[in-house]
């Protein structure tokens, strides 16, 4: 574990915006979003609120060709949009994001387009050390530390910053960039360490109930009343969906080019909160209410998905909490509803 | 064999089929797959033997009535574009008024000259195949919808809510900066054109075919708007859709 000084760390970081086609959290207007670096005064790194959309968008990008199809040959090639570039000053939530898409797009059936165009871009992850805004539930889900899902990581200790590196591009960026760095003592590390630890103090703990419950209660409370209640005002405008870093269903669409020669097969982003998402032959939808869809979407945060990859498949970083116009967030479900397990509320199906 | 395609305007500005025109990279492409026989922005020739429709307007006279009964009896396929013909536009807040009332304004004493109707969009005269939204038209959606229909397919347009598209965008959302935005309820399809020029959305495409605008109403109190206002934000474009639902048919 190595570290560098402050100045130092900002020369680094320009040296690396300079030298590739680097993507940051960039202030627009009032909020934050993702955009092209063309030098570090672009980057904010002190105030960091999550973005609107999660860095997501460039490993799973709202719309992406998959197959073109010839009409008269009948061929079909695979197409995959890639290219090289680095995302700087990622928060710890959107990189356990990062790491969970890592895990199911390689798991089943892989995704040959995300996990070739997931080559190509270079995390360089920013350690956060007090909660960015009241949305955020990374204390509560587990995700203020980060074990994988980046290529370089800095965190900020006693005016400097710490250097880990998690993959091996990270050290071959470590040796072209980082110079002259400080090789932690044992003492340091500790010291380090117990920081660390100690700055979870400072975070948001909003969700009142131990998290490590979250599955079963989901189960045994399947039919609790909240959902009835939150499904009365769900807008059913998909805004959540689309500003999760962790959602991945997606929508197919054809599309035909004007010399009626190919036909490209595109991938859309598609949610569980939208009417087409669960819409079959005879207009028949397997979800026709938000109350369903609520319910399944919540149970695959912290229900389904959970176990299956043993990690919260809600990261915290809170953009639906604040997107949502009625309010309707993950904090809320999961203190109603742990809430109303352990006060002995009555579900539906016993009344 | 080329389908034959026709265009036709009735009360509206034309701006649709301008749209249409300003697809200037697409143009050549187009006409290669389709004969354009009729297309009054476009050609002086008026063909009639057309299979595809494209209407743009609302229908306002007893004269339009007989004339969109013609070309709904000659066109193999009638697809309305642009929000005067799917939705009545805002001329269809004549609805909302006294008709007679609404003739001498606009009319004066000569209103016996003239044989206006109280404005309806074309689906309330005749069966429309196909709707495209907006005012005006998404050109690329046009162009879109064209070539499914051409290549044999259902052609589909967005089924969700503005304000899904707005967030794929990235755009910041004006609700919550309290500005009346009618994205929650409007149906997608227009890039969130508007909000990503940080203007609000007046819900051209009409409403999504499932919105809770009692839900959304609320929202919109609670920024500080008034029934009234709300109201009358919700018939600038959608007035057929409000009063359907004012008398409980949606």
């Amino acid at each position: 574990m190595h570290k560098i000084s402050s100045e130092k760390f900002h020369k680094v970081l320009e040296q690396i915006i300079k030298d590739n086609e680097t993507y940051g959290a960039v202030k627009k207007r009032d909020e934050y979003i993702y955009d092209r670096l063309e030098t570090l005064s672009d980057l904010e790194i002190e105030n960091y609120v999550p973005t609107v959309l999660p860095p997501k968008k460039y490993f799973y990008p709202q719309e992406e060709d998959l197959v073109q199809i010839d009409y008269k040959t009948k061929k079909a090639n695979r197409v995959i949009f890639k290219k090289e570039i680095v995302l700087l000053g990622v928060r710890p939530c959107d990189i356990n994001a990062i790491s969970l898409f890592d895990r199911i797009m390689s798991d089943g059936n892989p995704d040959p387009n995300y996990l070739e165009r997931r080559k190509h871009i270079t995390v360089i992850g920013f350690d956060c050390v007090k909660s960015c805004w009241e949305h955020a539930l990374c204390e509560a889900v587990g995700t203020i530390n980060v074990k994988e899902g980046y290529d370089l990581f800095f965190s900020e200790y006693k005016k400097e910053y710490v250097i880990k590196t998690g993959s091996k591009k990270g050290e071959e960026l470590f040796d072209r960039y980082i110079k002259n760095s400080h090789k932690l003592s044992e003492k340091e590390r500790d010291d380090y360490h117990h920081e660390r630890a100690e700055r979870i103090k400072k975070f948001n703990h909003k969700v009142k109930y131990l998290f490590q419950d979250v599955s079963s209660i989901f189960e045994k409370h399947y039919d609790d009343p909240y959902w009835k209640e939150i499904g009365k005002i769900c807008l059913m405008c998909g805004s959540c969906v689309m500003v999760c870093p962790t959602c991945y269903c997606f929508t197919m669409d054809e599309e035909v080019d004007l010399k009626l020669q190919t036909v490209t097969r595109k991938r859309k982003w598609d949610g569980c909160m939208l009417r087409d998402f669960a819409m079959v032959a005879g207009n028949h939808n397997f979800r026709p209410t938000a109350e369903m869809r609520l319910k399944h979407r919540w149970n695959r945060k912290f229900n389904y998905l959970l176990k299956k990859y043993h990690m919260s498949n809600c990261v915290g970083c809170g953009r639906c909490g604040f997107a949502c116009l009625v309010k309707i967030n993950p904090i809320d479900i999961l203190n109603t509803i742990m809430g109303n397990y352990y006060s002995g509320v009555k579900h539906e199906s016993e009344k | 064999m080329k389908p034959k395609v026709a265009f036709f305007d009735f009360a509206s500005c034309e701006g649709c089929q301008l749209a249409v025109l300003d697809l200037e990279e697409e143009l050549l492409d187009l006409v290669n797959i389709v004969e354009i026989v009729n297309f009054r922005e476009a050609i002086s020739e008026k063909g009639e033997d057309y299979e595809i429709a494209f209407i743009e307007g609302s229908i306002s006279s007893e004269h339009q009535i007989e004339r969109i009964k013609k070309i709904r009896k000659q066109a193999k396929l009638l697809i309305t574009i642009g929000a005067c013909a799917c939705t009545g536009n805002m001329q269809y807040l004549s609805n909302f008024f006294d008709f007679e009332e609404v003739k001498e304004y606009v009319y004066g004493d000569k209103a016996k000259y003239f044989d206006p109707v109280q404005s309806k969009p074309i689906d309330q005269i005749v069966n429309v195949d196909f709707q495209i939204p907006g005012c005006p038209i998404d050109k690329y959606e046009f162009l879109k919808v064209v070539k499914q229909v051409i290549a044999g397919g259902l052609p589909r347009i967005p089924n969700y809510p503005v304000c899904s598209e707005c967030k794929m965008q990235g755009n910041e959302c004006l609700l919550k900066k309290g500005i009346l935005c009618l994205g929650p309820v409007t149906r997608a399809g227009c890039g969130a054109i508007c909000c990503k020029n940080f203007k609000y959305c007046f819900g051209c495409r009409g409403l999504a075919p499932e919105f809770n605008i009692e839900s959304f109403k609320d929202v919109l109190r609670s920024i500080g708007y008034k029934e009234k206002g709300i109201m009358a934000q919700f018939k600038i474009v959608n007035g057929k859709d409000i009063q359907l639902l004012q008398s409980g048919g949606k």
